[in-house]
């Protein structure tokens, strides 16, 4: 049997296998190793001792251990539903916008088109004069008289053609200008939601690409 | 170089909550984690239950990490989380630390990372190793055990080691050269057990 070893010696001999000793101390270890047979058994003891834990086999990992929103304790359900929330909120206002891009278009054409897209205005210049015709019959009712005597009529034929006449031409403008369609109120104010719309859909979808990163 | 930049940009994304990036250093420092903790416990299920503890810490004290070893940092949260398995386990003794089967017999404890073409003489011999590693393991105090394990077994250096214990550089080369003292004395208990090349006699030739 070896003769136990003194902490100290054992501090050294355990530094020095790592060479955690400074030189002075690492040379003047040496030095006793060479003289000191005891000392040498016990440094090589130590040696193979830290050679077989160096050995000690690397167990296989059990299982992944990423962690789950669940364990990391974010809440998943509400930052999910906020993030669906804010994304159906900016598909539903970007297809309110093609919708009403498409309207304005088809009545009042690309605004780039120019002289092209004079034939498409007529609707919007009807209901525009409609309210005028219907506030001032009298204005209209003169100008019939007047193509009527340009054409050599008598009075009570004329008489029964001017009726005839405001009640054709009146019917339809006064039917339009009542009962304003959604198509019109669209029609109006088509800048005014294009604008709403389009920034509604880009604040919404930015909302739900920031969620989605949290 | 790139690794480390790499790795401080996941743990700025981390403390920035992004999970994902936490979750790719989960990869990088689980095997790591789990065997430290193995060999600190002594048992598999503990040792799961302690690194999945101190990976969920881990996360939610990210903001404490101010620099340095990230790895040291980790594996301090990975050793406390142990501790407090052990000492859960001396306040209620309930399970054993060696793996034993019905007939009170040492179960075989093969769930080790093999090496490609080792053969099966090589696995039991590695085998008989393991078992004995580790019931010696098992006798040393805790922070005795870390040093051992952290230095011996992981391969870690001093400096590291002295920052996940949180003590001075002296202090781990004291500990770690009583624990190698005992852990050769507790192996050579296992001689008769152990291959040739891995007895430990009293008497070496100088």
């Amino acid at each position: 049997m070896t003769a136990p070893t003194a902490p100290r010696d054992l501090e050294l001999l355990s530094a020095h296998l790592d060479g955690q000793l400074t030189p002075g101390e690492a040379e003047a270890l040496l030095a006793r190793l060479e003289r000191e047979p005891a000392l040498t058994a016990a440094f090589k003891q130590l040696q193979r001792t830290r050679t077989l834990l160096r050995r000690a086999p690397q167990r296989r990992l059990p299982r992944s251990f990423m962690l789950t929103p669940a364990m990391a304790g974010k809440p998943q359900r509400s930052g999910l539903g906020a993030w669906s929330g804010f994304n159906f909120a900016s598909a539903l206002a970007a297809l309110a916008l093609i919708l009403v891009l498409v309207t304005d278009f088809s009545f009042n054409g690309l605004p780039s088109l120019g002289a092209g897209a004079a034939p498409a205005q007529e609707p919007m210049l009807m209901l525009a004069e409609a309210p005028v015709e219907e506030s001032s019959p009298a204005e209209a009712t003169g100008a019939a008289d007047s193509q009527l005597a340009d054409e050599g009529l008598d009075g009570a034929e004329s008489d029964m053609l001017r009726v005839e006449s405001t009640a054709a031409d009146e019917a339809p403008m006064l039917k339009e200008a009542t009962a304003p369609t959604l198509t019109q109120w669209v029609l109006q104010n088509a800048r005014t939601l294009e604008t709403l719309l389009a920034s509604l859909a880009i604040i919404a979808g930015l909302l739900a690409w920031h969620q989605r990163r949290r | 170089m790139s690794e480390a930049i790499n790795e401080a940009a996941l743990i700025q994304a981390a403390q920035a909550g992004d999970l994902d990036a936490f979750n790719r250093l989960v990869i990088s420092y689980q095997t790591v984690a789990y065997n430290v903790a193995y060999r600190l416990v002594g048992d598999d299920a503990t040792a799961q239950d302690a690194t999945q503890d101190a990976f969920i810490s881990a996360y939610r004290s990210l903001g404490s990490f101010k620099g340095g070893s990230f790895k040291a940092w980790l594996l301090r949260i990975v050793t406390n989380a142990c501790y407090d398995e052990l000492r859960r386990q001396k306040r209620r003794p309930q399970l054993p630390l060696e793996p034993v089967t019905p007939d009170g017999e040492d179960a075989p404890d093969q769930d080790w990372m093999a090496d490609p073409g080792e053969s099966p003489e090589d696995l039991a011999e590695r085998a008989e190793l393991n078992t004995a590693i580790q019931r010696c393991l098992n006798q040393l105090d805790d922070e005795f055990r870390t040093a051992v394990v952290l230095i011996d077994v992981q391969g870690m250096e001093y400096g590291e080691v002295a920052e996940i214990l949180k003590r001075p550089l002296g202090t781990v080369k004291s500990r770690l050269a009583r624990a190698r003292s005992r852990m050769q004395d507790c192996l050579r208990g296992f001689a008769e057990l152990l291959p040739e090349q891995f007895r430990l006699t009293g008497e070496e030739t100088p």
